[in-house]
């Protein structure tokens, strides 16, 4: 399996953006993996910031980067070579050509054509052009996002050019909070001198350990591309699985501490099943068996809290019970991983499978 | 065999005074099993009443109640037809009566209950010789030494118990009635008598011994005692001499959804929530190779015997583990079939979404 590791900056402020907007439940997630976390000075002032510009353009810039969290590889996208230790800055993620924003306009396409609308690329890039109705119809059935978001989408594939300068002048106007802070600083400092001091095995080692504890079996035909934050720097983002590569954004911490060992079989079953046995997870996990849902089904399901769902969406992402689409927020339960819980429980108190 | 549901007043007393010292314990097995328990003010005036009692024959009976009540039980008599009732004045006169023979099948129940000696060993000590006994009793970590005296005395002196006994049953039934607890139960019991009748009584007993795998006789009566106090205080079966009871609640129904042959998605829950707690997880992985006892267990997960106690008889409950008596030693071990089918349950949770 090939393995990528380095540091691409515009992923951190990603992560900045949606602590901001989640604060209450990034925290109660970490405590309920029994991680202790403080979030920096810096970060808070950097969200304070954040939410207190009321612009209509920041509020949709910001809405929707939270939104399509998993869809950020996408708009900033690699064009590099990829070797381990590279580091790429927000200005050089920015920093798109015309040509540029065909690659990213492609992609897009080629995701929200197989995800969403379960067709093949060339069939969607012939309905833009002869059915753009339909297209519209169909970006407007986004399951659980925010008016700000199918804006948006729209935008990116009908006009492209616009959609990039936006994106870009309101990266920039973030940024400046970014910088103004100093959590650019502090993070560029501690991810940069992690990265040249210490070998990119290192990182290696952590995803491996990472991959263990949650139980995940990875389709290894793709690359891994590993890029490290520091904004919140125990928590990660899931891993995100795309049709030509998988991408994880990890914790500086987590490569330190959290997974810089190996985790006993047992400590790992026993939080799976604290996650598993909660009372609103197990409800929620056999909403979502019967038939996938957005995140606003299940706010209705439940009749609890969009943050409190986030919550607990967090928990299940995390541990591996859950799929959330990248671009319909559609959640579907995985069912793999029930299995290998149910297998690891046999193979600890020496139960024999009689299948 | 003859089931005969009935009502025994002196039951609530002995019911009450379990959770005089013991009100984490309970507490923490109710969360365990998935359900909260708030004692009324009728109960917690009672309480008050006996903890702050400085008389001392009060606080030997309490702790003597709360520790070997299924034992302590076999002091009452018991209704011989079904909807019959014992009121605490009756059991109290009858006890002055004839407490020399009462005496014999408490003793009875408690060197093969609580003290664990075998059916011969029983013989030869209730013949009269005691030689083996002071050893046991203080080997009985659990209890404490008003109760251990308490039993020493009841071997040795059972006059001078009989006074203390009297006392304090007399003083308890005054605040029994002082707290409202006394209406409480009776407003309560007399619905409950008139249903006793039915043959619903009979099966959930019948089904109880069966799925807990208990031997009962049936040459004689099992007597089913309902108590109120504690509405949550799992079933108990009990013998000795030519008796047999089980004391039960509105808490069968609990149990009978996890009699339930078909694994319920409550009870896996339960199963999973209980599984994630380490020291349960410990305890389980210890006896899944060969059975242990207490001592052993204590030792092993490094916890005090009463911790270990209290974590064995919620998996009890569930039926995740099984016990037998060897050697004046109760032996812990796996219910294999039964976790096979929870494990089974949990793999095919998510499966009726499928199709």
């Amino acid at each position: 399996m090939e393995i990528v590791t380095g540091y691409f900056e515009i992923y951190d402020l990603t992560m900045a953006i949606q602590f901001s907007l989640n604060t209450g439940p990034v925290e109660k997630v970490l405590k309920m993996l029994g991680v202790d976390y403080e979030p920096s000075s810096q970060l808070l002032e950097f969200r304070e910031t954040l939410l207190k510009d009321e612009e209509w353009s920041t509020r949709m810039y910001i809405t929707f980067m939270n939104e399509l969290g998993v869809m950020a590889p996408i708009l900033f996208p690699i064009r590099q070579k990829l070797q381990d230790g590279m580091q790429v800055t927000i200005e050089e993620s920015l920093n798109v050509t015309e040509e540029g924003i065909e690659l990213i306009r492609d992609r897009f396409i080629q995701v929200f054509a197989d995800r969403r609308l379960k067709i093949s690329h060339d069939e969607l890039n012939r309905m833009i052009s002869e059915e753009p109705q339909k297209v519209s119809k169909a970006i407007e059935a986004i399951g659980g996002v925010s008016p700000d978001t199918v804006w948006f989408v729209h935008q990116l594939l009908f006009f492209p050019k616009t959609a990039m300068d936006f994106l870009s002048s309101k990266t920039m106007r973030i940024l400046d909070y970014y910088e103004g802070s100093g959590l650019r600083d502090l993070n560029t400092r501690l991810v940069k001198g992690y990265i040249e001091s210490s070998s990119p095995q290192k990182i290696k080692d952590a995803f491996s350990n990472y991959l263990d504890y949650y139980d995940i079996v990875l389709d290894e035909t793709k690359p891994v591309y590993i890029t490290l934050q520091n904004s919140v720097p125990h928590t990660n983002s899931g891993l995100m699985t795309y049709p030509t590569f998988h991408l994880l954004i990890m914790g500086l911490e987590e490569v330190t501490e959290d997974f810089s060992g190996r985790i006993p079989q047992e400590v790992r079953l026993r939080s799976f099943l604290k996650v598993l046995s909660d009372e609103t997870r197990f409800k929620i996990l056999k909403r979502l068996s019967r038939e996938p849902a957005t995140q606003k089904d299940l706010v209705e399901f439940t009749g609890l809290a969009k943050s409190t769902i986030s919550y607990h969406m967090g928990l299940l992402f995390k541990s591996s019970l859950i799929d959330v689409d990248p671009f319909s927020s559609i959640i579907c339960v995985r069912r793999e991983t029930v299995s290998r819980a149910a297998a690891d429980i046999r193979n600890l108190l020496n139960l024999r499978d009689k299948k | 065999m003859n089931i005969i549901p009935g009502y025994v007043e002196l039951v609530e007393i002995l019911m009450a005074c379990g959770f005089a010292d013991r009100k984490s314990y309970f507490d923490a097995v109710s969360h365990d099993l998935g359900f909260d328990f708030e004692p009324g003010q009728e109960l917690r005036a009672f309480l008050l009443k006996i903890r702050e009692n400085e008389n001392w024959s009060i606080k030997v009976a309490a702790d003597v109640f709360s520790e070997i009540k299924d034992s302590v039980i076999f002091f009452c008599d018991f209704p011989e037809r079904t909807g019959g009732e014992i009121l605490l004045e009756d059991s109290i006169e009858s006890l002055a009566n004839d407490f020399e023979e009462k005496s014999r099948c408490v003793v009875n129940s408690i060197l093969s209950s609580n003290l664990n000696f075998s059916q011969e060993e029983v013989g030869k000590i209730l013949e009269g010789d005691l030689s083996i006994v002071p050893e046991a009793v203080n080997k009985a970590e659990d209890l404490s030494e008003n109760t251990t005296w308490f039993i020493t005395q009841l071997i040795n002196f059972p006059r001078q118990s009989k006074e203390i006994l009297l006392f304090a049953l007399k003083e308890m039934k005054k605040y029994y009635e002082e707290s409202g607890l006394r209406k409480k139960n009776r407003d309560q019991i007399a619905e409950k008598l008139k249903l006793f009748g039915s043959d619903q009584y009979s099966e959930i007993a019948e089904g109880f011994l069966d799925f807990y795998g208990i031997k009962a006789r049936e040459d004689l009566p099992l007597h089913l005692l309902f108590q109120n106090t504690l509405k949550y205080s799992g079933l108990k079966f009990a013998s000795s001499c030519n008796a047999q009871l089980i004391v039960f609640s509105e808490h069968f129904k609990q149990i009978e959804e996890i009699m339930n042959p078909l694994v319920t998605d409550n009870t896996l829950r339960l199963f999973l929530r209980n599984l994630s707690d380490q020291t349960k997880m410990q305890i389980l992985k210890s006896i899944s190779d060969e059975p242990k006892y207490v001592d052993e267990l204590a030792k092993l997960v490094g916890l005090s015997k009463a911790t270990v106690s209290y974590h064995l008889s919620t998996l009890s409950e569930l039926a995740l583990v099984k016990s037998r008596k060897d050697h004046r030693r109760v032996y812990f071990s796996l219910n294999k079939e039964r976790l096979e089918k929870i494990l089974k349950g949990l793999e095919t949770l998510y499966d009726e979404g499928e199709n």
